[in-house]
This record gives C-alpha cells, structure tokens and sequence, in this order.
C-alpha cells in the first residue's frame, strides 16, 4: 500500500475523531437538541449512604436505562423487572431477606422499573429494603 | 485489561487470526464471544457482538496483502472509532431512532479512548505478532 494512502487514512481518521468530539462536546452543551432527558437515580445502601447517578437518556422506561448503564441486574419476572443487584450490592429476598425498593420521587412505585416511564427531570430512588 | 476502559487487544487478535486462519477465525473469535457471554451474561449488547467482530475480520482479511504497520493501525483504529455506530442498528430497533443516535453519541469520548487503543496496540503489535502467528499456524498444519 502506497505511503501517501496511509498518511491520507491516518488524517481522516484523525478529522473523524476531532468531528466526534465536537459533536459529542455541542450536544453536551445543547444537551436538548436531541430531546434527552435528564434523570437522576439515587441509590441508598444498606448502611444507609447513598450515592447519585444521573443520566442523560432518551429511553422511555426507567428500566432500560438502569440495565443498560448496568447500574442494576435483574430478571424479567410476571410482574416487570425484578432487581436483584444495585451497583454491585444484592438484595435478593429468598437470601438476603431484602430487597431493592423503587420510588419515583418520594413516592414508592407501584410498577416495575421497565415500567415506569420517563420525564425529563425526573428522579428516582433505589433503597435497599429489609423484608 | 478490564480496568484499562475501552482498552482492549481482542481487535488485534481478530486482524490475527483473520489474516492467518481465513475463514477459519470465526471458531476462535465465536469461542471468545461465547466466553463474554458466560462470563458477563445475557444482554442488548450481545446481539452486538454476535456480528460486530465480524466486520473486523471481514476487512482484516481483505486486507491481509497489507503490509505496512500504519495501515493495520488505520484499520482498527478505524473499528474502535466506529464501534458504538456498528452497535447502534441493534438500539434503533428495539428503542427508536432518537434514543439510538443518543446512545450513540454519548459513547463518542469512549470510541475516541478505543480509536487510539487500538491503534497504538496494532501499530506496534500486529506485524511482529503476525510473523509468529503464520509461523504458528504453519507448524501446526503441518503437525496436523
């Protein structure tokens, strides 16, 4: 392959590079040119700290959100998702006698999280519960 | 290499085995994947990895007449830095075409990281490691 070929690809893959970063950079600043919503998802943990994570999605159910980030794992049971790890910490029923409990706001939530549809702005918590 | 993000030699290792098995890379890079999924599970990215891989030695081994080092580099710089938009068909099926380019888009710093991991590992890996792997290879279907 002739050099000049190779000097050509390498700055077009430089240019393409700088072009993602800009784009990726205006849409942060832009972030609502997309139509993103914003959404922050507290987790408090069994000892009772919590930490925050916020997320800039166009999903539309809060479960897609929480698997995909792989922020929880779970299994798809007869009633949504059922979520047996958070950030890497279990609460499974059968073994732990707790498990993650869902609020959308303040407010316990009465479907499971792919369930749940998503609002730019909203938050949701996931407290782990003991039974 | 997990701790290292978006850092990752199984691009090289695809081009390798591409350029010294042919066709037969689809038995290691299927055996790999099939590894992921036991180690990591089931989710939407491995309907990804199911073709993603593929595409890299599908142009691997078009261009396995190619020589210079630059031009190895080139190619999986190239892949990393196109890897979330090869992901993305499998989003904009199941969640629609806007959550798909916002995906997409939000992995750019990410394909950036693996644009230049991978090219500087098959800059200065990919020659070498080829000669030994085609000298591998040879006495192997020679034993065989």
């Amino acid at each position: 392959m002739k050099k000049w070929k190779i000097v050509i690809a390498v700055v077009a893959l430089v240019l393409v590079a700088a072009l993602m970063l800009g784009i990726y950079w205006l849409t942060r600043n832009g972030k609502h040119m997309l139509g993103s919503k914003d959404i922050t998802v507290t987790v408090v943990y069994a000892d009772g700290t919590d930490k925050v994570f916020t997320y800039h999605t166009d999903a539309q159910f809060l479960g897609t959100v929480l698997t995909e980030s792989g922020l929880v794992e779970g299994d798809q049971g007869a009633y949504g998702l059922y979520i047996k790890k958070v950030d890497g910490h279990r609460a499974v029923y059968e073994l732990d006698q707790a498990y993650w409990q869902v609020f959308v706001g303040e407010e316990a939530a009465m479907t499971g999280a792919d369930q749940i549809e998503l609002h730019d702005g909203d938050s949701f918590k996931l407290v782990y519960t003991h039974a | 290499m997990s701790a290292l993000f978006n850092i990752e030699p199984v691009s090289l290792f695809v081009m390798l085995f591409a350029v010294t098995l042919g066709k037969k890379c689809i038995y290691p890079i299927y055996i790999y994947i099939a590894m992921e999924f036991l180690i990591f599970g089931l989710n939407l990215w491995s309907v990804n990895y199911l073709y993603i891989w593929l595409i890299l030695a599908i142009a691997a081994f078009l261009m396995r007449d190619v020589q210079h080092p630059a031009a190895w580099a080139v190619l999986s710089g190239g892949f990393g830095l196109l890897f979330g938009l090869f992901c993305t068909p499998v989003y904009l099926i199941v969640e629609g075409w806007r959550y798909a380019l916002a995906w997409w888009i939000n992995g750019f710093l990410a394909d950036i990281l693996h644009c230049c991991g991978n090219f500087f590992i098959a800059f200065f890996l990919f020659v070498p490691l080829r000669k030994h792997f085609t000298r591998l290879c040879r006495d192997f279907c020679k034993k065989s």
